[in-house]
């Protein structure tokens, strides 16, 4: 019975840390370009609107502050009220830990109805004995 | 003396866990970087502070048996080895959240996550090697705990090490620790205390469980070596 769930317990440990180990490999390569014949939009206004930032630099420098002040304010905005992490690691904490003494615990009771069984196997062995010394 | 310590300890502990529980989310200041992130930190370091500590007394007590063969040295040393499993995992998978939300990545091939790592699996390996090895498994999973000792510094100088290698490395220097101030510094004095009470007490309830199990063993051989017991 502890074999299979040690056993399902190693194996779970392992691929739950190869997990992450999968999500960090490489971006996976872009997608290729899309066959001849399907649709797909480009604005018409977009090319005029790209020239117009060439030639007017003020808009430009305006659109570019903007999106960089939207851009730290949402990472600002994160990176203060992100706790998701902290609650994820504390549940670490706790589940291995509570875990193992769980564990533990199962393991004292194997060893209490192991030290009876072996009590009541001696006292029958010696009251067999005494029958026997008697006979 | 162990219905009194274990008990004593256990309340110790609680009561570290709660005084740290409590420094931590009410007291401590957040981190100008982190944030609430930083209170990873208060945990994470301890237990690996302790998963060095606790390879270290397996290593020794593995010596110890390989030298002596008192089979009490082995009884410390797989106590301490279950425990190395356990810290290691928890460190792992808490450094692993923490590089997440400091760097953006869970994982790095990086110099101290991947002897850490190392580590870790030389310790999982320990366990495997003790529960599937058969007659004669405590001296071969002796070797790979002194082996597993060996590799205590590699991960602790790690850091330092990628420096001069002028290799890439997130993660932080070992001197953040002495550069806390106030209540970080207390808060973190205080979780490190309470992870050790609470290994202490861990340790101690393992090594026992592990004496008893040995001598029940043994009790039942000789009782059927004698022919008082049936198989």
């Amino acid at each position: 019975m502890r074999l299979p769930i040690l056993v399902t317990l190693t194996v779970s440990l392992v691929l739950g840390l190869a997990a992450p180990l999968a999500l960090a490999q490489p971006a996976a390569p872009p997608a290729p370009p899309a066959a001849a014949g399907e649709a797909s939009y480009h604005s018409p206004m977009r090319l005029q609107c790209e020239d117009e930032l060439r030639k007017d630099k003020d808009w430009y420098a305006d659109l570019k502050e903007q999106l960089y002040a939207k851009v730290q304010k949402d990472a600002s905005t994160y990176a203060t009220t992100n706790n998701r992490h902290v609650l994820m690691a504390y549940a670490v904490f706790w589940l291995l830990t509570v875990g193992f003494v769980v564990l533990q615990w199962r393991r004292q009771q194997v060893l209490k109805g192991e030290v009876a069984r072996l009590e009541q196997e001696l006292q029958r062995a010696l009251r067999d004995e005494a029958k026997g010394g008697a006979s | 003396m162990k219905r009194v310590i274990v008990p004593l300890l256990a309340a110790l502990a609680a009561a570290g866990l709660a005084g740290t529980l409590y420094l931590t989310f009410y007291v401590t200041p957040l981190d100008r970087v982190l944030y609430f992130n930083h209170k990873i930190f208060y945990w994470h370091v301890p237990f690996a502070m302790l998963l060095f500590a606790t390879v270290f007394v397996c290593g020794i007590a593995s010596a110890g048996y390989l030298k002596k063969r008192d089979p009490r040295w082995d009884d410390v040393a797989l106590a301490a080895g279950e425990l190395a499993v356990l810290f290691g995992a928890i460190v792992l998978a808490s450094g692993m959240i923490w590089g997440k939300a400091a760097w953006g990545h869970w994982w790095k091939w990086e110099l101290r996550l991947t002897t850490s790592l190392i580590l870790w699996l030389t310790m999982v390996g320990y366990i495997l090697v003790r529960r599937f090895a058969g007659p004669g498994s405590e001296r071969l999973a002796a070797g790979l705990a002194v082996f597993g000792m060996a590799n205590v510094p590699l991960v602790y100088f790690a850091v330092k090490l990628a420096d001069a290698l002028n290799m890439v490395s997130s993660h932080p220097q070992a001197k953040v620790v002495s550069q806390l101030t106030g209540s970080m510094k207390a808060t973190y004095w205080l979780s490190v205390l309470t992870v050790a009470l609470l290994y202490t007490l861990l340790l101690i309830v393992r090594t026992d469980a592990a004496r008893v199990d040995r001598r029940l063993r043994e009790t039942r051989e000789r009782g059927l070596d004698a022919g008082l017991l049936e198989t």
